[in-house]
């Protein structure tokens, strides 16, 4: 799952999970099957964490990034 | 004619008006519902009328001020769509929605000044979207007269609006969304070419400023400078200065005019100008330190770092503006929480602000604080306001369990790139928030003093009193004061000071000072402390009144405020009777 990323780490989206309204919300954001994004950092809580995407930066809360499947693609740098 | 500025946040839409109207804009309202927009004629073309609507990511409305901008983007007879170069991308998604509504479209890529990294083929591009591309930098004030003439050239050629049928279901709404992001990758593939390494300030800022250890103490760093520059020395120092310029300028040679009226000038009408323009100072100050915060980037990580503490009572980081606003004033503190997308969290919000202390109540504070806590003085202020933060919090921790229905909004939320702040612009852009600030809550506080000014110069019987405890004030005063003597300060004094509140905060020091020499007389610690609880919990003024019952109705502000009285009157109860016990 996205949340499971490490930093600088990239994945690819398999699935979006969650209700209807955030889903769509996330796809018009860009946030579909096939985009890949990294996870650029987390708070220093845990929640929420930063996403980069198409080239801009997004904040995801830890509860949402649990529902997105990815596939892992390239290791820490 | 109409013309649409249509977009993302953060991509400099409300910069861009800016620099094509001038000072000519004006703020309205939407009608039936509370979404702004602000409206301008350009200064070398007032045949076009724009139009700034509230950043949107899709015309799929999510929120009021999405749905608000759709229904009027239907009715204009042009757009300037404007995107971010740094972020085309995702830019380019509304760009492909709006070629769907069949209007004269002109897209103006803007901060072309911030993407050195990159080469943008504006005219493959418009080639691809089929319509007019333009690269310009607002803030450098560069491409707007191509923009318009552009703009001009465009509305004259009318075209067939390509309607496709809108999605249903989630599915049929991902199939329509990744067919465009689709087409956009081909786009950026063929346009935009990268030729240096993207400048990489901001993930450096933010690795210390929002992932490391050291993120939360420099939180804590910023806000306090953004209190202190309103609310310390330096804008206490500016508040008292004006409030002596307007009592030097109040004493003028009144004598021709018969006495009543000399005190209706100078205590009515200079007594009521003077309490909303002496706050002018510190309002301006915090409006300045949130519009460079918010130039910078950084407003919108404070969100992201006390996003999981607002989860915690229900609501989101998005809060966390409002919230800093309604330290200076619960007005535009309110006027902050409409972008709200969920009307539950907006209504939570709301109802939370008037337990953020504003800035009137702070002189009450300093008055009594002064007079009766000489040597602690400052630690009591801060306990006051971590007091009215902790109830606060309470009250809506409740609220959201068990009051306040519907699904609260996630937070899902754009990062702008970090980028120093454009002084000139930030300036400019608090000129024009003050100045509608002070239209907004003038009226309201200037007529509640003269209002004031009535009830503490006149006795019951309609003439004009000689000592101020014959005024009518005083008498009703006197009449509500038994209810107080449980919360330690039963005085009449007390109970018409309250009142005088009701109107503008500000009336609660002038009428103590007014009625009582020395306020130790009419106040123990202890009484004083219970005071100061009920001073900054119980109902706001009268403006914002006005302001939360623009937002819930008129029902549910006045249910608010009996509320909160009711519960300002309970906490005051408490601490008196329990500190009597204490302090036996």
């Amino acid at each position: 799952m996205l949340h499971q990323l490490k930093i600088g780490q990239t994945g690819r989206i398999l699935l979006v999970e969650g209700e209807e309204r955030l889903k769509i919300r996330l796809y018009d954001l860009g946030l579909l099957p096939g985009t890949a994004v990294t996870l650029k950092g987390v708070a220093p809580l845990g929640d929420p964490l930063e996403l980069s995407l198409r080239g801009y930066s997004l904040s995801l809360r830890l509860s949402h990034a649990k529902k997105i499947l990815i596939e892992e693609e390239s290791s820490p740098c | 004619m109409l013309i649409a500025l249509a977009g993302n946040a953060n991509c400099g839409k409300t910069t861009l008006f800016n620099a094509l109207t001038g000072s000519s804009a004006h703020v309205g309202n939407f009608p039936g519902v509370t979404v702004e927009y602000r409206q301008g004629q350009v200064t070398w073309n007032p045949s076009l009328t724009l139009l700034d609507l509230p950043g949107i990511y899709s015309l799929t409305p999510y929120s009021e001020e999405e749905e608000v901008t759709k229904k009027a983007l239907q009715k204009v007879e042009g757009i300037i769509n404007v995107a971010d170069a740094c972020n085309l991308s995702r830019n380019l998604y509304l760009t492909l929605q709006l070629t769907e509504l069949g209007i004269p479209t002109v897209l103006a890529i803007n901060m072309m000044d911030e993407a050195t990294h990159l080469q943008i083929d504006c005219s493959k591009l418009s080639k691809f979207l089929g319509l007019p591309v333009v690269g310009i930098s607002a803030r450098k004030r560069k491409g707007l007269r191509e923009l318009t003439a552009l703009l001009e050239k465009q509305v004259h050629h009318q075209r067939c609006p390509v309607c496709p049928v809108p999605p249903r279901t989630g599915e049929e709404y991902l199939v329509s969304a990744d067919r465009r992001y689709r087409y956009i990758e081909i786009l950026y593939g063929e346009c935009i070419r990268q030729t240096k390494k993207e400048p990489s300030k901001t993930k450096r800022l933010d690795r210390l400023l929002l992932h490391s250890r050291l993120s939360f103490p420099l939180l804590f760093g910023v806000l306090f400078l953004l209190f202190l520059i309103p609310f310390g020395p330096f804008g206490t120092g500016l508040r008292k200065g004006t409030e002596a310029l307007i009592t030097h300028l109040s004493h003028i040679n009144l004598s021709f005019f018969p006495p009543w009226f000399q005190s209706f000038l100078q205590e009515g009408m200079f007594g009521g100008v003077g309490s909303v323009l002496s706050f002018f100072p510190c309002i301006f100050l915090l409006f300045f330190c949130l519009s460079l915060l918010e130039d910078s980037g950084y407003l919108a990580r404070i969100s992201f770092l006390t996003d999981p503490f607002m989860q915690t009572i229900g609501l989101s980081g998005r809060s966390a503006i409002p919230f800093l606003t309604g330290f200076g004033c619960t007005v535009p503190a309110v006027a902050a929480a409409k972008t709200m997308p969920s009307q539950r969290d907006k209504i939570l919000t709301v109802l939370f602000l008037p337990f953020v202390s504003c800035s009137a109540k702070l002189p009450i504070f300093t008055f009594i604080t002064g007079a009766l806590f000489p040597q602690s003085g400052f630690l009591i202020l801060f306990l006051l306001y971590l007091s009215g933060i902790s109830w606060g919090i309470l009250n809506t921790a409740f609220s959201h369990k068990y009051l306040v229905r519907g699904v609260s909004e996630s937070f899902v939320m754009e990062l702008p790139l970090y980028r120093f702040p454009d002084l000139k612009q930030s300036l400019r852009v608090t000129l024009k928030r003050s100045g509608e600030f002070i239209k907004k809550t003038f009226t309201v506080i200037f007529l509640a003093s003269v209002l004031i000014w009535v009830f503490r110069y006149f006795t019951p019987q309609g003439s004009p009193a000689s000592e101020l405890d014959q005024s009518i004030l005083f008498s009703f005063g006197k009449k509500i004061s038994p209810l107080f003597a449980p919360l330690g300060f039963g005085s009449p004094e007390a109970a018409s000071a309250l009142l005088a509140g009701l109107g503008a905060k500000e009336a609660v020091v002038s009428t103590l000072g007014v009625l009582t020499k020395d306020i130790s007389f009419l106040f123990s610690p202890l009484s004083a402390f219970s005071f100061l609880h009920f001073v900054l919990l119980y109902m706001p003024c009268a403006a914002a009144f006005a302001a939360i019952r623009r937002e819930l109705g008129t029902v549910s502000a006045i249910l608010a405020f009996v509320y909160q009285t009711a519960f300002a009157w309970l906490v005051s109860f408490g601490i008196y009777q329990l500190g009597l016990k204490i302090l036996g």
